[in-house]
């Protein structure tokens, strides 16, 4: 069937998808590697390898501060931006709507501006309206950030639900509360779901934004950034190994939830 | 056509006859409502953004008077100006070398039988849930005077001692920014491979066309919009991110994006900042409305 030519193509093709995936994964190879063997004069001693770094993650008390700061604002900044959206969606895609296109232009900006934009503009309001920075304007900044995200999967669901949905459930005596509650509300659980997963693992790591907003109490990101001068100690690699090993777990669940419900329409 | 329209019309009449005042009103207060919360965390801002841009510093206080002099800064002073074209080429240059490696990839990703298509996609995605300080500490390591690609080309021979010019260079910038924005770059060009209909590539070979003669004709020209994307994309985020040029760069990674971060820092000029990033502003909707301008043209 395929010509060399084709064959040939296929091949380089492949070779250089595997040279992406290659130098994409070395990170957090390379993490891996460096929180299981202890490094002996810039090369890691392969003999000495133990697991005993993760064993010693309870000491690091900086760390895991961090960490738990971070977890604190991304659920906040999840569960606020998630009602935010279903608000928003549900408005916009109701009949009576006006000033759909401000809506869109507001919600999408932060989205579609590098993070450096957003994070200076809201700098620069806090300092106008003489706000300290601490972790709730983190929580501000990824939920402006991150509601684009709930938003567009919501929405693009409700935009796909079938009229004839609405005027079945009209015609078997349904109100509109009814409607919304039974047949509306289950479609949205999983667009709000999956949205809700890239919101928390996008605000878990928000860097650029955050060093903006963040004041005495900072998160993992900006703690990690802090230590990379002095290099990341054995204890450091095993914590973000665990954490990558999570965020991956989130975002597989995410595409499995995505795959599962996007067959449905 | 005419008579289908009559009907419409006076029914849209009505309709409109139906909104007394007060529904209308309420309307508009449903609409304040709802609109309240994003205005004032993302409208407000943008526009003290803006507002702060016109101001300047005096004695380290901010005097509200409007004043063009930080776009003048911006346009007189060779320094800025200089910063700003090598950072325009620097990131034109991270968006190439994504798009050198993104299309073979996206173009193989498309080619392979549909049950693996969509693992083998995500596998590409799936590095952009990494912690973005972790990928940069890792660049680092390998980068570096006693990293691993330095003591890897000493135990194969290639070098007989270690080689500094890896890390704090231009091209460590290009390399780290491309590693990170890789996955940025397949997925747009890879959805629009997609949305090439099947029938056009049976079409074009049933007409004697071989498999170059296709993909130059009918697949490249058609996936043109996604490269166009991923290529903005790219640059944006490029354009944008003030921390791995400072991380892998060095003295080399003085960009446009760290000028903007340091009038926040050290130098603490923010209206000049705010002018500084008007400008990035600028930038980046004049590209992402050429590229949409461009991809509905296409469709047509």
């Amino acid at each position: 069937m395929l010509t060399t030519t084709e064959r040939v193509a296929i091949v380089l093709a492949g070779a250089v998808f595997a040279f992406g995936i290659a130098v994409t994964f070395a990170p957090i190879a390379i993490t891996l590697m460096l929180s299981i063997f202890p490094l002996q004069a810039g090369t890691p001693d392969f003999h000495a390898g133990s697991f005993d770094a993760y064993w010693a993650l309870g000491n690091e008390r900086d760390l895991l501060e961090a960490l738990v700061n971070s977890i604190v604002v991304g659920g906040a900044a999840t569960v606020i931006s998630a009602i935010l959206a279903i608000v928003l969606a549900l408005y916009v895609d109701s009949r009576r709507a006006i000033g759909r296109p401000f809506l869109e232009a507001v919600i999408y900006l932060p989205f579609i501006m590098p993070p450096i934009i957003t994070g200076l503009a809201l700098l620069l309001f806090l300092s106008a309206t003489h706000v300290e920075r601490s972790l709730i304007t983190v929580v501000v900044g990824h939920v402006v950030l991150v509601e684009a995200v709930t938003y567009r999967l919501v929405s693009t669901r409700l935009g796909n639900l079938p009229l004839s949905l609405y005027e079945a459930s009209a015609d078997l005596g349904a109100s509109s509360v009814q409607t919304f509650r039974h047949i509306v509300l289950p479609q949205l659980y999983a667009p709000l779901i999956v949205g809700m997963m890239l919101s928390f693992t996008i605000s878990f790591d928000e860097t650029l934004l955050t060093l903006f907003l963040a004041g005495a109490n900072t998160t993992l990101p900006l703690t990690l950034l802090a230590m990379m001068r002095v290099g990341f100690s054995m204890d450091i690699n095993a914590l973000v190994v665990l954490v990558i090993a999570t965020t991956i777990l989130i975002a597989c669940l995410a595409a499995a939830i995505f795959r599962k419900t996007a067959m449905r329409f | 056509m005419i008579s289908t329209a009559a009907p419409n019309e006076s029914a849209k009449q009505t309709w409109s006859g139906i909104y007394t005042t007060r529904a209308r009103a309420a309307r508009a207060g449903l609409f304040v409502l709802v609109a309240l919360v994003p205005s004032v965390l993302v409208l407000l801002p943008t526009l003290t953004f803006v507002a702060n841009s016109f101001f300047v510093v005096d004695n380290g206080e901010i005097v509200k008077t409007f004043t063009l002099s930080n776009y003048a800064t911006f346009f007189r002073d060779a320094e800025y100006w200089n910063v700003f074209i090598n950072t325009l080429w620097l990131c034109f240059q991270v968006a190439l070398a994504s798009l050198i490696l993104a299309y073979p990839i996206a173009w193989f990703i498309w080619r392979l039988p549909e049950r693996y298509r969509y693992g083998l996609l995500f596998l590409i995605i799936l590095p952009l849930f990494m912690s973005y300080v972790v990928k940069l500490f890792a660049i680092r390591s390998i980068l570096g005077l006693d990293g691993f690609l330095n003591q890897f080309l000493v135990f194969t021979g290639f070098i007989d001692r270690p080689y500094m010019a890896f890390l704090f260079s231009r091209n460590a910038i290009i390399a780290a920014q491309t590693i990170m924005f890789l996955p940025y770059m397949v997925l747009p060009i890879f959805l629009n491979l997609e949305r090439i209909p099947p029938s056009l590539i049976q079409a074009s070979s049933d007409l004697g066309a071989s498999a170059g003669t296709t993909f130059r004709h009918i697949v490249l020209p058609l996936s043109l919009p996604g490269v166009a994307g991923g290529l903005v994309f790219v640059f944006i985020m490029s354009l944008g991110d003030y921390i791995t040029p400072q991380m892998v760069g060095g003295m080399t990674g003085h960009t446009f994006g760290r000028v903007v971060w340091s009038q926040f820092g050290v130098t603490y000029d923010w209206p000049l900042g705010a002018a500084f990033g008007v400008v990035l502003v600028l930038i980046c909707t004049t590209l992402v409305a050429g590229v949409g301008l461009l991809s509905r043209q296409r469709r047509i």
